[in-house]
């Protein structure tokens, strides 16, 4: 193998890497825990679990669909208030819905439409997320749950209408899925957005007139300060 | 809340329209197609795509042109080089590098020859078909391509290549297609093979792509090269390989490779191209005769990772260098945000709030909630 080709593999997994690191510490989840995520995500990309065995069939893959759904779910769990659970559960119906329709709508073929739609799956779930709620946990449970929603209204469309679609496999590419991709890039943008916006407005207010909320706690050791 | 939910809404949809703006612009055109002229008004090719300024296309003879302007149904072409493919492929002095050090180990360069990797084949526009023979542009869940990508396979095996060709539908033509077939590819490269095609046929009038190879009619082939793409140096450089093995044996068949927005999945490696066979009014017969030409002349490249592996490793050092590039630049945009800006603000005497940016408190992140 060419040592051209060597770093191009060797940088792109660093970056997913550190990307998804990143993304997973947003998520609750310490340094070990990640990695150990990234790790099952990997082998379970290898294995597929049939929902419907008719014809066409549905099968959900563990790496590519389970796992970022069961984190999901366990962001959603971990929220704490009501609010930010039921914020959770709309944005990810809002951004399957918002997904399915676009995907309908915009038009994309061999130089047709501007933008990727793996990618723009991802911006819509990272912009729609950090509108409601400027939350970069709520682009990864919108990206992901998004993805998977419209995979399964794809299921039902075909159904309702009679035709007879190709099998359905969620999340079927593992790792390299859609839904992991679309993911990634939404709590990347979230952040980004997130980050720079704050920043731009000034930063964290240190002033003595803030409100009393914003009063920082003592240092806190642990990963509270990526709450 | 309700209010808020509605603003919210308002904002989404705007943000929305944006990006979706374009998909009403860039609909096939139904009425007519676009031509595309050299600043001497020469022809250079057609197509019934929405055509954009900065758009790039190969020609059959290696000419380089980039779309200027665009007026009605016409588009400007500017002539940017003239592409030497062999030169273009050659591996570069660090391939060389790496080369020359790895014949110091004696058995670490042939690994890739010899063995029976296979050949993968698929469709992610199943429906895709040719009106003249199929009856219709469009067969759901079974197009006339699929035929197309039968004749492929068959050419290939009838020359002892391995073949795995998916008939998976992809349905409907929509912007989900490519996620749906990514499955396909995904499923495809577990069988470790040493190229990926994605078969397709274009929408334009039809003797764009007639072709005649001794004295029998067929279509020409066009790949297709994905801008939006981390592998796309390397895909190009896979392209660039296959077009010159083609046009050794029959020149101009190739008709061009066509720089397109997206990625079309070629991320997932760097020997995955969309090729085009035909479009929907030439007949089906005619398209299935240059995919079999199209294989014998393109088996060389598509069957020994060895004969492409170094223009491909070529094109991946550069794909490498741009991310690199771009991480760089992108980093320096985000710390000149995040820290820069403070500064620049302190210094013009700006609020209170940017004048301690300095503070070692100051490197916790922002609550989010």
């Amino acid at each position: 193998m060419s040592i051209g080709l060597l770093l191009l593999i060797g940088t792109g997994i660093l970056i997913l890497l550190g990307l998804a690191q990143q993304v997973l510490d947003r998520l609750y989840l310490n340094d070990k825990q990640a990695l150990l995520i990234l790790a099952a995500m990997v082998v379970g990309s290898f294995i597929e679990i049939p929902l419907y065995r008719g014809q066409p069939p549905v099968s959900i893959n563990l790496g590519g669909a389970i796992i970022p759904l069961a984190l999901s779910i366990y962001v959603l769990y971990r929220a704490g208030t009501a609010k930010e659970t039921s914020r959770g559960i709309f944005g990810a119906f809002l951004v399957g819905a918002l997904i399915y329709g676009v995907a309908k709508i915009y038009k994309f073929d061999i130089n047709a439409g501007v933008i990727e739609p793996q990618y723009l799956w991802g911006i819509i779930a990272g912009v729609t997320a950090y509108i409601i709620g400027r939350s970069r946990r709520l682009a990864f449970i919108g990206a992901t749950t998004g993805v998977i929603l419209a995979d399964l209204a794809h299921v039902v469309e075909g159904a309702l209408r009679g035709m007879r679609y190709g099998p359905t496999r969620i999340g079927g590419a593992g790792i390299l899925d859609t839904v992991v991709l679309a993911g990634l890039i939404g709590v990347v943008l979230a952040e980004v957005i997130g980050e720079s916006r704050e920043r731009l407005q000034g930063g964290p207010d240190h002033s003595a007139r803030r409100t009393e909320g914003l009063v920082e706690p003592e240092h806190q050791e642990g990963g509270a300060d990526h709450e | 809340m309700n209010k808020k939910v509605g603003v919210c809404g308002c904002v989404l949809l705007l943000v929305l329209l944006s990006l979706a703006g374009p998909v009403w612009g860039h609909l096939e055109r139904e009425d007519g197609y676009y031509t595309l002229v050299d600043g001497e008004g020469h022809r250079i090719a057609r197509t019934a795509h929405e055509v954009k300024k900065g758009d790039q296309y190969l020609t059959a003879d290696n000419k380089l042109y980039r779309v200027e302007k665009v007026e009605e149904n016409t588009a400007h072409l500017r002539l940017v080089r003239e592409v030497n493919l062999e030169a273009a492929i050659a591996p570069s002095l660090l391939t060389r590098l790496t080369s020359a050090v790895l014949r110091l180990f004696p058995g670490k360069e042939e690994y890739a020859q010899g063995d029976n990797r296979p050949v993968a084949i698929y469709h992610t526009h199943s429906a895709e078909s040719y009106v003249p023979t199929d009856g219709r542009s469009s067969i759901r869940e079974n197009g006339g391509i699929f035929k197309v990508g039968e004749s492929l396979a068959q050419a290939l095996q009838e020359r002892g290549v391995n073949v795995v060709h998916a008939k998976t539908p992809h349905d409907p033509h929509d912007a989900m297609a490519y996620d749906r077939s990514r499955r396909t590819a995904a499923e495809l490269l577990k069988k470790n093979p040493i190229a990926l095609l994605d078969i397709h046929r274009d929408a334009v009038p039809a003797d764009e792509y007639a072709g005649e190879i001794n004295n029998t009619a067929v279509t020409k082939a066009q790949l297709v090269v994905g801008r939006q793409n981390p592998n796309m140096k390397a895909n190009e450089a896979f392209a660039y390989q296959l077009k010159s093995v083609v046009d050794k044996k029959h020149p101009g068949f190739i008709k061009g490779i066509f720089y397109a927005d997206g990625k079309y999945n070629q991320d997932l490696a760097p020997r995955l191209l969309l090729v085009e066979m035909g479009t929907h009014t030439n007949s089906r017969e005619e398209a299935e005769r240059g995919a079999a030409i199209f294989a014998a002349a393109a088996k060389e490249v598509l069957t020994n990772a060895g004969t492409s592996k170094r223009a491909v490793g070529t094109g991946a050092s550069r794909s490498w260098l741009w991310i690199v590039g771009l991480l760089a630049v992108g980093v320096a945009i985000y710390f000149a945000i995040n820290a820069g800006f403070g500064k620049i603000r302190s210094n013009l005497g700006g609020s209170d709030g940017g004048a301690d940016m300095d503070s070692p408190t100051d490197q916790q992140p922002p609550k989010e909630e």
